[in-house]
C-alpha cells in the first residue's frame, strides 16, 4: 500500500508540475479575460461591458493622446460579468494602483449596463460574474483565476499558444476565407486588455448573427428593467475614479436597429443618466455617428471600426484635456 | 457523478481511504461502505433514481430467497416471472412506453381510428438498462440452479449497485461478481497499479479521443445537408472512434476502479476495430452485453441449432433486440438488423468462428489480406454507426444518400476549429498504434513487462496528452442514455 500511495503521489506531483509550468505560458490566447487578472496594477482604465471590451483599443487612444496621460488599460468584460455594481467597483479598486491620482477613465455606458433582470436581484445576479469572489487581479501566473476558471486543469494553455500563433501567421489567408462565408471566429486578448475578434464580415453571416442578437436584446428589454442599484453604483464608480483622475463617459455606436431597441427600452437615456454626466468630465454619445462603422453582430464593433472609434475617443479626450489646460 | 469530473476525483480517494484504512478489518463494513458510496454516486444525478434501484434490489433478493425455498416448478416460474416483470416493467415504463404509444397511435391513425394515449413526461434513469440486466442474470441463474441465492442483503445490494460499473457496465454476471463480495479482500499492489493504468488509458480514450471527435461529429451530423460526401464519410469514421473510445474508455475506468477495491470485472472490449469479420467484431465489442444476450436469449431460443430458418430467426431476434436495448427508436432497431444482415452470411456458411485468435498473433504486422479484412469490417461497422448516431431513421437515410454522392471523392471541407481537427486526426493513430501493440493484453496500457523508467515515460506522456488535449466535464458518456 505504501508503494502504491507513493506512486500516486509521484504521479500527482507530475500533474502539478505540468500545471505550474503551463500556468507560466498563460497569455492573451488563453481566454478572453486572463490578462485582465494577470497584468500589473493600472492607472487608467476603460470600463464597460463587451461593447467596450471589443470596441475601445487603449493603445490607439494612447497614441492619439500622444501618451500625455498614463497608459490606458481595457478593464471591460461582459454584460454578465461587468454591469455596474459592487462586484465591479471592488475589482476596479483592486486593479487600480494605490498611487494613481492623475489617471483617465473611459466609462462606456448603455441601457443594459445599468439594468437588472426582473427575476433576480442584481446582488445575486452578480454571482455569475467572473469577477465575483476574486481577490487577486495583478499576478502572473494568477493561480486563483486559473483554478476558478479551469477547475479541471488548464493543460490546454500551451496548445492555445500554438493554435493562436498559427492562426495569426495565417491570418490573411484565414481572414479571406472568413470573408468567403466560412463560419467561425477566433479571439485574442491584447496586452492592453482589448479583445481582438477575428471574425467573418460576410454579409449573410453577419446578418444571421444580427437577427439572433436583435432577438436576444428584444427579449432582454422584456426581461430586464432599469436598475437603481446599478445606476447608484455607476455614480459611486464615477465618484471614486474622480478622486483618482478624470472620468469620461462614452456611449459606443451600435447598429441602428439595436439603437431602436434601446430607445424603446429606455427613452430619453441621456436624461436618465444626467447625474452621471454631470459628475464626469464630459459625455460623448457616438450612437448618432454610426455611418461608416461595421458591426460583427449588430452589437459589437468590428476590429477596424473599433480602431476608428478609439481614434475619435482619443481626439475628443485630447480636445477636452486641451480645453482644461 | 461522472468519471471525468472533479466530483469523482474527490469522491474516489475518500472512498478508497475509508475502504482500506478504516473498514479494512470488517468485510461487512467494507460492503456497507460500497453500498453507501454507490448510492451517493448514483444519487448524485438524481436522488429519486435511488428508489428504483432499491426496489429492484429488494425484489430480486426476495425472489432469490424464495426460489431456494420453493421446489414446485410452477411456483418457481411465477417467482422468476415476478423478477422479470418488475425489471423489464421498469424498463418498459421508463424507456419504451412513449415509443410504443407513439407507434400504436400512428398505426391506429393509418387504420383510420383515433387513439388518444397519454405520453409520460418522465426522464430515463441513468444506467437502468445495465443494472436491470445485471439483477435479471442473478434471478435467472438462481432459477436455473446455477447459482446459490445469497442471504446477505448487504452483499447483494453492493452487487446490484457497485458504483464503478453501475451506470454503463460491464454488465456483470452474479456468478462472477457476487462471490467476490463474500471473500475477504486484500490490497494487492500489482492489481491496484494495473487498475490505475487502465483508468489512465480509459481517461485518455474518453477525454482526448472521444470528446475531441465529438466536436466534429456533432458539427457534421448537425449540418449533414450542407456538407460534401467526403465530410460525411469523415463524420462516420470519427463517430466510430468516438463511440468506441467513449464506451470502452468508460469500461476501462470502471474495471480499473474496481481493481483498486480488489474486484475483478470481466473484459468488456477486446480491441474490436482489429476484427477481421463482423462475427469477430461482435465477440470483441461490448462483450458483457453480447454474452448476456447469448446466454439468456439466443441459446434458450435454440441458438444456431436447427434449420436455416431457425438460425436466421434467432440471429435476427438477438440483433434487433440488442439494437432496441440501446434505445426506443427505430434507428437502433435498423442498426441491429443491419448488423444481423452482416452476420448472417458468416453464420450460414459456418465461417462465424474462423477468427478466434487475435489478429497477427506472434507477429508485429498484419498481412495485406488481414489489413483488407480489418478495413472492410471497419467500413461495415462505421456505415452501421450512421444509423446509431443520426437523429432518426430519415436523417440516417438522407445522410447516407448525401454521403454516396460524387462529392465523396472531394477533399472534406475545412471544419473550424481546423487545428483541433488536425490534432484529433493525429491522436487517433496514437490510439491505434498503442492498441495494436497491446492487442494481446487486457487493456491498452498493460505495460508491467516494461522497465520502470519506460513505464514512467509512458505515464507522463499519456498524462500530458490528457491535460493538454482532454476535454473535462464537457460531456457525459454516450452509453449513459441507455
Amino acid at each position: 500500500m505504501r508503494s502504491f500511495l507513493l506512486n500516486i503521489l509521484y504521479f500527482s506531483l507530475i500533474a502539478i508540475v505540468i500545471h505550474i509550468v503551463f500556468a507560466y505560458c498563460a497569455d492573451g490566447s488563453t481566454d478572453e479575460y486572463y490578462l485582465k487578472f494577470s497584468s500589473s496594477k493600472q492607472s487608467s482604465l476603460v470600463l464597460g461591458t463587451s461593447r467596450a471590451l471589443q470596441g475601445v483599443i487603449p493603445s490607439v487612444v494612447d497614441s492619439v493622446l500622444d501618451y500625455q496621460s498614463p497608459n490606458l488599460f481595457n478593464f471591460a468584460f461582459t454584460l454578465t460579468s461587468s454591469p455596474y455594481g459592487e462586484c465591479y467597483l471592488d475589482a476596479i479598486k483592486a486593479k487600480l494602483g494605490n498611487d494613481t491620482s492623475k489617471g483617465y477613465f473611459i466609462i462606456t455606458i448603455d441601457p443594459w449596463s445599468i439594468s437588472e433582470r426582473k427575476s433576480i436581484p442584481p446582488e445575486i445576479d452578480d454571482r455569475r460574474s467572473v469577477l465575483f469572489g476574486m481577490r487577486n487581479f495583478n499576478s502572473h501566473p494568477n493561480f486563483e483565476y486559473l483554478m476558478k476558471k479551469y477547475p479541471s486543469g488548464w493543460g490546454m494553455i500551451p496548445f492555445k499558444n500554438l493554435e493562436l500563433m498559427l492562426l495569426k501567421k495565417n491570418y490573411k489567408k484565414l481572414y479571406k476565407k472568413l470573408n468567403n462565408s466560412v463560419k467561425g471566429s477566433f479571439t485574442y486578448l491584447n496586452d492592453d486588455g482589448w479583445l481582438d475578434v477575428y471574425t467573418s464580415l460576410d454579409k449573410t453571416f453577419v446578418s444571421q448573427k444580427e437577427v439572433k442578437k436583435f432577438s436576444i436584446y428584444k427579449q432582454n428589454s422584456l426581461d430586464r428593467q432599469f436598475s437603481t442599484y446599478r445606476y447608484d453604483y455607476l455614480i459611486k464608480i464615477i465618484e471614486y475614479l474622480n478622486s483618482r483622475g478624470k472620468v469620461y463617459l462614452v456611449r459606443l455606436p451600435v447598429h441602428p436597429e439595436m439603437l431602436q431597441i434601446e430607445s424603446d427600452y429606455i427613452a430619453n437615456f441621456d436624461h436618465v443618466i444626467s447625474t452621471a454626466i454631470s459628475k464626469s468630465e464630459g459625455y460623448l454619445d457616438m450612437t448618432t455617428s454610426v455611418h461608416g462603422h461595421n458591426f460583427t453582430d449588430g452589437n459589437h464593433l468590428s476590429r477596424h471600426s473599433a480602431n476608428d472609434v478609439s481614434i475619435e475617443i482619443g481626439i475628443w479626450i485630447s480636445s477636452s484635456l486641451n480645453d482644461n489646460n | 457523478m461522472l468519471f471525468n469530473s472533479i466530483d469523482f476525483a474527490i469522491f474516489i480517494p475518500i472512498v478508497f481511504g475509508l475502504y482500506w484504512f478504516v473498514f479494512s478489518k470488517s468485510l461487512k463494513l467494507q460492503n456497507l461502505l460500497i453500498v453507501v458510496a454507490s448510492y451517493v454516486f448514483y444519487g448524485w444525478w438524481d436522488w429519486r433514481f435511488l428508489t428504483l434501484i432499491l426496489f429492484s434490489t429488494l425484489v430480486d433478493f426476495t425472489v432469490g430467497i424464495k426460489l431456494s425455498q420453493e421446489n414446485g416448478k410452477s411456483k418457481r416460474r411465477i417467482l422468476l416471472l415476478t423478477s422479470v416483470l418488475v425489471n423489464l416493467g421498469f424498463l418498459g415504463v421508463f424507456k419504451y412506453y412513449n415509443f410504443f404509444l407513439e407507434n400504436f397511435t400512428n398505426a391506429f391513425t393509418v387504420l383510420g381510428y383515433n387513439f388518444d394515449g397519454h405520453s409520460l413526461n418522465i426522464i430515463l434513469p441513468v444506467g437502468i438498462s445495465f443494472y436491470t440486466f445485471q439483477t435479471l442474470s442473478y434471478t435467472i441463474d438462481v432459477y436455473r440452479e446455477k447459482l446459490n441465492p445469497t442471504k446477505d442483503i448487504i452483499a447483494f445490494t453492493a452487487f446490484v449497485s457497485f458504483f464503478p460499473q453501475l451506470v454503463a457496465g460491464p454488465i456483470e454476471r452474479a456468478a462472477n461478481l457476487l462471490p467476490q463480495f463474500y471473500k475477504e479482500r486484500k490490497f494487492e499492489y500489482s492489481k491496484a497499479v494495473d487498475g490505475m493504468r487502465q483508468i489512465l488509458w480509459g481517461l485518455f480514450k474518453k477525454v482526448v479521443i472521444a470528446d475531441n471527435c465529438a466536436v466534429f461529429v456533432n458539427f457534421i451530423f448537425d449540418n449533414s445537408s450542407e456538407l460534401s460526401g467526403s465530410s460525411l464519410a469523415l463524420g462516420a469514421i470519427l463517430f466510430s472512434f468516438q463511440i468506441y473510445c467513449d464506451f470502452s474508455g468508460y469500461s476501462d475506468i470502471a474495471i480499473g476502479t474496481s481493481r483498486l477495491f480488489g474486484f475483478n470485472l470481466k473484459q468488456n472490449f477486446a480491441f474490436p476495430y482489429f476484427s477481421r469479420d463482423i462475427a469477430e467484431f461482435w465477440r470483441r465489442w461490448h462483450i458483457s452485453l453480447s454474452t448476456w444476450f447469448r446466454d439468456y436469449l439466443y441459446i434458450p431460443l435454440g441458438g444456431s441449432r436447427g434449420g436455416v430458418l431457425n438460425k436466421v430467426r434467432n440471429t435476427l431476434i438477438i440483433f434487433v433486440i440488442s439494437g432496441f436495448w440501446h434505445g426506443a427508436n427505430w434507428k437502433f432497431i435498423i442498426w441491429g438488423a443491419l448488423n444481423a444482415i452482416y452476420f448472417l452470411p458468416l453464420l450460414l456458411t459456418n465461417k462465424n468462428r474462423v477468427n478466434l485468435e487475435i489478429v497477427a498473433k506472434n507477429r508485429m504486422l498484419p498481412s495485406i489480406s488481414e489489413c483488407l479484412k480489418m478495413s472492410a469490417t471497419f467500413s461495415l461497422v462505421a456505415f452501421a454507426w450512421i444509423f446509431f448516431r443520426a437523429e432518426n431513421f430519415s436523417h440516417a437515410t438522407s445522410y447516407i444518400e448525401a454521403m454516396f454522392s460524387i462529392s465523396l471523392f472531394s477533399i472534406p471541407e475545412i471544419i473550424t476549429p481546423k487545428i483541433t481537427m488536425v490534432y484529433t486526426l493525429l491522436l487517433i493513430p496514437i490510439l491505434l498504434v498503442t492498441e495494436w501493440l497491446q492487442r494481446g493484453e487486457l487493456h491498452g496500457l498493460s505495460i508491467e513487462r516494461l522497465r520502470r523508467p519506460e513505464r514512467w515515460i509512458i505515464y507522463t506522456s499519456v498524462l500530458i496528452m490528457i491535460v493538454t488535449f482532454g476535454k473535462f466535464g464537457e460531456s457525459e458518456f454516450i452509453y449513459f442514455q441507455f
